[in-house]
């Protein structure tokens, strides 16, 4: 754009002619924000005409789930509920951020009702279709975010991980997800879930968009050298059981490129997760009782039974969560000094078909709503900063693995991806129909 | 208000569960439609199953082997 090879607005015209062609089919927008980005645009290139300064993001185009509060639009949170809740005032505090830095924001996106699912089939406002394959989910709560970024419609999206909204459907979808560590990112502006574990997060195709992103969000240098003398290790367990082999596979070309340390158990991993699992319904239906007494019948069904069976949950189990969590973060803590990086799958599989209820694992079937975080909740819970990123493997279904590290060193995560980029072993592929 | 201690919460059969969500529903206010009960009773047994892990791990325990993936 500096060199007038291209303009903002013509960036911003092609996106949304994309956003047209493609939403059809992913069901991947709520919200299409046409006049606005349009308009900002055009101003964008009239500073560049005049030689002004613009940001690092000048022009980029990028889209949020649609949980964070855009000036004059009412914030869904993917319910039916709010559709009657008064506009936002204020952009969200990340929004301003990258539009700050010159990204021009063009739509909302789907995700799970309240951001309380990991599949995005939204009893309102659809499902949203994984690039990869149209017939399987996205994966969520983040589902809309990681399907625009994966079909190539925006560079960036914003989303949210209580318990692996941005990791789950990033690793089913293909592309880069960070959620950092537990408070590094403003949550001013997104509506909550579960206000102990609530992240905000971000998708992009390529380290390097993920890491420069994440620095203006933080307005916070950000390093991605590549590193690859980190001291690594592959999480096994809890968090290998029931993988499947292709999962397994792609775990450990992740795990030998690093050169790491293969069979470690981080203890306490399942309690923790289950730990997660309650505060969830606990919270959650703490936030949402009005509703539930008045109209519970606005809800999505399967968002509506867990939040009335959290309301029916006991204190003591909820204070049993809280209790276990500094016990959990020690045993993290202890390997994080033996550690710079941890390595784990995102899921036990690949992508789900829509509407496929349940799951086999280790032989049992259980519930796709609720397992697909089983590997995430974990590492969301005592807020440790956690990439998911697509292994490579051209004209296969993605697979995500989560790179981990101590809170607050999340430099290390971009180094570990960087290296693995470099090396070929992860990537983000365009999917075959939207290349 | 019906408080109970967690360990007494795992103690209930399906059939106890099911008196205690009525129970508590009421405690809190809340009506639930005849339609919806089978729904919240089998994500209040899901709660249940993953406070026993919660309270296994807790209590020093090691958790089972058969409860790999709560439901």
């Amino acid at each position: 754009m500096k060199a007038g090879r291209t303009t903002a607005e013509a960036v911003i015209r092609r996106t949304l002619d994309d956003i047209a062609y493609t939403n059809g089919a992913l069901n991947a927008f709520t919200a299409v924000f046409s006049t606005q980005a349009i308009d900002q645009a055009r101003d964008l290139d009239a500073a560049i005409a005049e030689g002004q300064t613009v940001g690092p993001l000048a022009g980029v185009p990028f889209a949020v789930k649609n949980l964070f509060d855009v000036e004059g639009v009412v914030t869904l949170a993917g319910s039916k509920i709010r559709r009657g809740a008064a506009h936002a005032v204020r952009d969200a505090t990340l929004i301003a951020r990258l539009k700050g830095a010159g990204a021009i924001l063009v739509g909302a996106l789907n995700m799970d009702e309240f951001a309380y699912g990991f599949v995005t089939e939204n009893a309102h406002y659809g499902a949203t279709r994984n690039p990869h394959d149209l017939a399987r989910i996205a994966g969520g709560s983040s589902g809309g975010s990681a399907a625009a970024v994966a079909a190539g419609v925006v560079p960036l999206a914003l989303g949210s991980d209580t318990n692996g909204s941005v990791r789950v459907p990033a690793g089913l979808c293909g592309v880069y997800g960070l959620k950092p560590t537990a408070g590094r990112l403003s949550l001013d502006g997104v509506f909550p879930f579960v206000e102990s574990l609530d992240h905000a997060g971000l998708f992009a195709r390529t380290v390097a968009d993920l890491a420069l992103a994440y620095e203006v969000l933080l307005s916070d240098p950000t390093s991605v050298e590549a590193a690859p003398s980190l001291k690594t290790a592959v999480l096994w367990g809890w968090f290998t059981q029931g993988a499947s082999t292709e999962v397994l596979a792609a775990l450990k070309t992740v795990g030998v490129a690093l050169n790491a340390d293969f069979g470690l158990e981080l203890p306490g991993a399942e309690a923790a997760r289950s730990a997660a699992f309650c505060l969830s319904a606990y919270e959650g239906a703490r936030l949402h009782m009005a509703d539930l007494k008045a109209r519970p019948q606005d809800f999505d069904p399967s968002v509506r039974d867990r939040l009335f069976a959290g309301a029916l949950l006991p204190d003591a189990v909820a204070d049993q969560a809280h209790r276990f969590r500094p016990i959990f973060q020690q045993e993290a803590a202890r390997m994080l000094t033996r550690y710079d990086i941890l390595l784990a799958p995102v899921t036990p599989r690949t992508a789900p078909r829509i509407g496929e209820a349940s799951m086999v694992i280790d032989g049992e079937a259980v519930s796709v709503r609720k397992n697909l975080g089983a590997y995430t909740q974990p590492l969301s819970y005592i807020g440790l900063p956690v990439l998911a990123a697509p292994v490579n493997r051209p004209g296969q279904l993605p697979i995500g693995v989560q790179i981990i590290a101590a809170p607050g060193r999340e430099d290390r995560l971009f180094a570990a991806a960087a290296h693995l980029e470099a090396a070929g072993v992860i990537a983000a592929h365009p999917p075959k129909d939207f290349a | 208000m019906n408080l109970i201690k967690a360990s007494e919460f795992l103690q209930f059969d399906p059939e106890a569960l099911d008196v205690y969500c009525g129970q508590k529903a009421g405690d809190v206010g809340l009506t639930i439609p005849n339609a919806y009960r089978p729904g919240v009773l089998e994500n209040l047994a899901a709660l249940q199953a993953h406070a026993e892990t919660l309270s296994i791990r807790l209590d020093g325990a090691e958790p089972p082997p058969s409860r790999v993936t709560p439901p």
